[in-house]
């Protein structure tokens, strides 16, 4: 029989070995906890620099959109010039053929016999007129009373000649006017552009070339902008016309002119009256409308040539 | 001229054509005054509404001043400057300024052009911006300075180096 202290320590050496595997056990599986924790941290860093830098991306693509709209706006509004003044041109055409066409009618009516003599009357006095002068005053208000008559009795000529333009056989097109108003610093308008579908050779070679549907846009957009700045209070705000990517461009100076009104809505407005009011426009189905953007999308590139009309 | 423009009426260039003005210049003035018409033809009547719209006036007539100078370059500015005074363009007083160039020949106009855009620069001229394009104004004070071109008593050296 083994003394009771012998059992005792058996006891404590087994409580011992039973210790140290409990112990050895659960620091295992802290071990092994801490293992697991940092790997899942380091994956949830991971994750987290992952997602910083997406972040980042997101936040400087979001920061480019602005430059990105802006390019694409300008990309977008200089394809349509171009398409637009194709139009304009393509349409011009088919106004010149009723142009020309009103011309042969006329032609119809002053070959027919009962105006052809009279027509060579009114000719003739083109040459006598410069003479009249010089010519006794009864001899020169006979002449002058016959012209008269003979005028009158070519009135139909004349009528006829004077006529509506027919309209196109085509379908109606609209055209955009592009305006852009630069306002420093939120700032009163210091300058408006306006570009026009039509080339700038209306404005440039506008005695070498026919007074075609271009130029009569022209001169309406012209007129138009005249009117606005009448009604804005810049009567007198200078004007100066540039070519700017084929097409012409109306260019004011605004800033030594104290502008009362609103430059778009009154041009927007003057525009639409001119789309139902001038009569080629009715002839040739075609009409303008102000499309305006900013100074940016026009502004020429920096290498671009900026001559001015 | 074909038979058939003898029966057309008149155009908008035909306007800017006789007035020595540019077609946007007229298209401009008609739409201050009311807009353009429905139809962009006119009659003679209307080149002397557009003349007068656009204060153009001839100068170069026959009715120019005669001055007698023994440089024809220096007698053309003598006579501009003349012309300013005769016309009262003075203070308030403008006028277009290519009134003063209209009638000259192109070689002639060069000269009176030189010496307007010197005198503008010496600030004996004002130019100002209108609806109308360019317009000229003498200042009160400046007037003695064009009499003495004019008369020719006193002919700036730097304006004398234009035609020298």
């Amino acid at each position: 029989m083994n003394p009771k202290l012998v059992t005792a320590l058996e006891d404590i050496d087994r409580w011992r070995r039973e210790s140290d595997a409990d112990a050895d056990r659960e620091h295992n599986e802290i071990s092994e906890e801490q293992e697991r924790l940092h790997r899942e941290i380091e994956e949830r860093q991971a994750s987290l620099e992952a997602l910083a830098s997406r972040k980042s991306e997101v936040e400087a693509q979001k920061a480019s959109l602005p430059g990105e709209q802006l390019q694409r706006r300008r990309e977008a509004t200089l394809k349509n010039l171009a398409g637009d003044r194709g139009l304009v041109a393509a349409r011009g055409s088919l106004f010149g053929d009723q142009v020309k066409a009103r011309e042969r009618r006329v032609q119809d009516l002053i070959d027919k016999p009962q105006y052809n003599k009279l027509v060579k009357e009114y000719e003739e006095f083109q040459d006598v007129e410069m003479g009249l002068d010089a010519l006794p005053k009864t001899y020169k208000q006979a002449i002058l009373a016959h012209h008269g008559t003979v005028k009158k009795e070519l009135a139909p000529v004349f009528d006829a000649m004077a006529a509506d333009i027919e309209p196109v056989d085509a379908q109606g097109i609209g055209v955009a006017v592009v305006g852009s108003i630069d306002s420093p610093d939120g700032g009163p308008a210091e300058a408006l552009a306006i570009i026009v579908p039509t080339p700038f050779e209306t404005c440039s070679k506008w005695s070498e070339r026919a007074e075609d549907l271009a130029a009569l846009i022209a001169y309406r957009v012209v007129g138009c902008v005249g009117r606005m700045l009448q009604q804005v209070g810049a009567a007198d705000a200078p004007l100066q016309y540039a070519e700017y990517e084929n097409a012409l461009a109306i260019q004011v100076w605004l800033g030594d002119s104290d502008v009362t009104g609103n430059i778009e809505r009154v041009l927007d407005d003057l525009i639409d009256e001119v789309n139902g009011k001038a009569a080629e426009f009715e002839a040739g189905r075609l009409r303008l409308q102000m499309v305006w953007v900013e100074p940016e999308v026009v502004a020429p590139d920096d290498d671009a040539d900026g001559g001015e009309g | 001229m074909s038979t058939l423009d003898l029966f057309e009426k008149i155009r908008v260039s035909q306007i800017a054509s006789s007035l020595d003005l540019h077609p946007f210049e007229v298209a401009r003035l008609l739409g201050q005054v009311g807009g353009l018409p429905r139809t962009l033809a006119f009659d003679e009547g209307d080149i002397d509404r557009v003349r007068e719209l656009a204060g153009v006036e001839t100068w170069w007539g026959s009715n120019a001043p005669k001055i007698e100078d023994d440089v024809s370059g220096r007698a053309l500015v003598r006579t501009a400057a003349q012309m300013l005074l005769d016309r009262d363009v003075v203070g308030e007083q403008t006028t277009r300024a290519d009134n003063l160039f209209r009638g000259l020949d192109p070689a002639d106009q060069f000269v009176v052009r030189r010496a307007v855009n010197h005198l503008i620069r010496e600030e004996v001229i004002k130019s100002i911006p209108t609806s109308q394009g360019l317009h000229l104004q003498v200042d009160e004070d400046q007037v003695g300075v064009l009499r003495g071109i004019a008369d020719g008593s006193k002919i700036p050296s730097s304006l004398e180096e234009l035609w020298s």
